[in-house]
């Protein structure tokens, strides 16, 4: 991803930070600021009534339904919800960013600022991770805690895929961030895509267990591969090796995905320049 | 309902006597809030599409939890019909929290609470019409979602098309009460987005729209019996699926309408609350 407009006009005093030091400031200030306004937006216990009671009522739904006729179930949705809080927050925290700041107003002093994009982007998308983490932690207690679900996690194969999926919904996330800055209904295009995910993204069920016509569809979505993956991994000590039919595809989502998230931010950055204006109004 | 001016009892200056008669004036304001709820809500395309989707698929994606797991029925019922009544009530949940209920906040978003405070409009009705425009708004949500119920095998089984009546208008009855209830505590709690999206889930989890409230544990299911919704529901399932008569869901209809009647007065309250903290601090946006 391309820095930001050269600042002719800013001039760099000495002894200020340049190169990757003002990425990784940049970074941290834009983390610090995006948490301090989720918080100061819900404060501390609507934040967490957000973040903790959730996943709590979607496996009550699930749990309710499975019961224990169908522990395998159970504890595969158990796993798959945990995980699809960071989808999620990749549809809705990420996949908002740009439009929000547009609405803010803050989008051009963004674009102006004279470090790389992907510094102040990845800072406001690590809030996001937080809170998916925040929230995944929840569901796995409660699914030990409450319902009994056992892990027995295989560390690596767990690792490698948790890597592997986030980069895809990092990539998700910039492409729908671009789309939603075009459409400037952001919030209205998550509502709109977000069910879908559910019903193709093997949350509640794997997607293996799909009739014919979605399955093939949900089959090219990272999603279904990842869920089945982490589940297998934490639930079912599976390998690196047993895990290939999933991790295979999942890393090709994993390098196409980012790539083509840089490009459609490269996309939408021309057509602002085109334009003329940031706000694209 | 008093209006601000009127509450302050400044004069009778400021008696609506230009106005039409005092239901007319109601329904007026009423059948207006309605249209222009619509009209705004219809406004973008992706809104037209993605509110009639989301009720859609996520019956597709419970449906296909419930095949599964190997069920075929559920407390008696087929599962396509069982879940179909139950989008019903989900549907009205969410138009009931993001019509009426999100009503003042709309409002205070949109810049336009001082006006309707400052107004001779009743609030009851500026509620009731967000209301009445989220029933219309949600129409296309019913009739998607009841053709795919119906294409998957949700097949009806009514035996009294009055009761069927009863059993709605106590849901639309219970829908408006609580909408009422929520839009003055939103307000109040100044965080309407967060809790609206909060209460999303509590909603679906405790009305039994998605599995029999029977099965819920004995704390949640006291909480369940706290919702118009979770009773009026009952009665539509009752009605609709299992050739119940208006004699046999009447008591759970009156139920209903009691909480509702519940709600009410929770709204009237908060209502009040809102008005006092709007003139305590001086300022209508109640920022």
């Amino acid at each position: 991803m391309r820095p930001s407009t050269p600042a002719i006009s800013i001039s760099t005093k000495v002894g200020e930070r340049v190169g990757p030091g003002l990425a990784l400031g940049a970074l941290a200030a834009s983390y610090r600021a995006m948490l301090a306004e989720r918080l100061g937006h819900g404060g501390l216990l609507g934040y967490f009534a957000t973040w903790v009671a959730l996943p709590l009522f979607q496996i009550g739904i699930v749990a309710l339904i499975y019961g224990d006729n169908r522990r395998d179930l159970l504890n595969y949705a158990v796993v798959a919800l945990a995980a699809s809080s960071s989808i999620f927050s990749t549809i809705y925290f990420v996949g908002e960013i740009l439009d929000r700041e547009r609405v803010k107003g803050t989008l051009i002093g963004l674009f102006l600022a004279p470090c790389p994009r992907l510094s102040w982007l990845t800072g406001f998308a690590l809030v996001g991770v937080f809170e998916a983490a925040l929230s995944a932690a929840v569901a796995l207690i409660f699914g030990y805690v409450a319902l009994g679900v056992r892990f027995d996690p295989s560390w690596s194969a767990l690792a490698l895929t948790l890597a592997l999926f986030l980069m895809s919904l990092w990539g998700i996330g910039i492409i729908f961030s671009a789309i939603g800055l075009y459409l400037k209904k952001t919030n209205s295009f998550s509502n709109l895509v977000s069910p879908f995910l559910t019903l193709l993204g093997g949350v509640y069920y794997p997607v293996a267990l799909l009739p014919d016509p979605l399955r093939w569809v949900a089959r090219v979505l990272p999603l279904g591969y990842g869920m089945q993956a982490l589940a297998d991994a934490a639930l079912g000590r599976a390998s690196i090796a047993e895990l290939a039919p999933q991790l295979l595809p999942l890393a090709g989502f994993a390098v196409a995905l980012p790539l083509a998230g840089i490009l459609a931010f490269g996309w939408i950055e021309r057509a602002v320049r085109l334009r003329g204006e940031l706000d694209l109004y | 309902m008093m209006n601000a001016e009127w509450g302050t009892r400044s004069g009778a200056a400021m008696a609506p006597v230009s106005f039409s008669g005092r239901y007319r004036h109601f329904w007026s304001v009423l059948v207006t809030t309605a249209r222009g709820f619509v009209a705004r809500s219809n406004a973008y395309l992706i809104d037209v599409i993605r509110w009639p989707v989301f009720p859609l698929v996520f019956y597709a994606a419970m449906r296909l939890t419930y095949s599964v797991s190997g069920q075929q029925t559920v407390a008696g019922l087929d599962v396509a019909a069982f879940l179909l009544v139950g989008m019903f009530a989900f549907i009205t949940w969410s138009g009931t929290i993001w019509s009426s209920g999100y009503a003042i906040e709309y409002e205070r978003s949109e810049g336009t609470i001082a006006a309707l405070f400052l107004s001779p409009a009743s609030r009851v009705a500026t509620i009731a019409g967000y209301g009445l425009g989220g029933f219309v708004w949600m129409a296309p949500s019913f009739v998607t979602v009841a053709i795919l119920g119906v294409a998957t095998g949700a097949r009806f089984n009514v035996a009294d098309p009055l009761a069927v009546l009863g059993a709605i208008l106590a849901l639309l009855v219970g829908s408006l009460a609580t909408g009422f209830a929520l839009a003055g505590i939103f307000i109040l709690s100044r965080r309407a987005n967060l809790l609206a999206n909060f209460l999303q889930r509590p909603g679906e989890l405790l009305s039994g729209a998605l599995f029999p409230r029977e099965s819920l544990p004995a704390p949640l299911h006291a909480l369940s019996n706290c919702l118009p919704v979770s009773h009026a529901l009952d009665a539509l399932r009752a009605s609709t699926l299992g050739a119940a008569t208006l004699r046999d869901t009447l008591p759970t209809i009156a139920l209903a309408l009691a909480v509702a009647a519940v709600y009410a007065v929770v709204g009237a309250l908060s209502l009040r609350k809102v008005e006092y903290a709007a003139k305590h601090s001086g300022d209508l946006d109640l920022y």
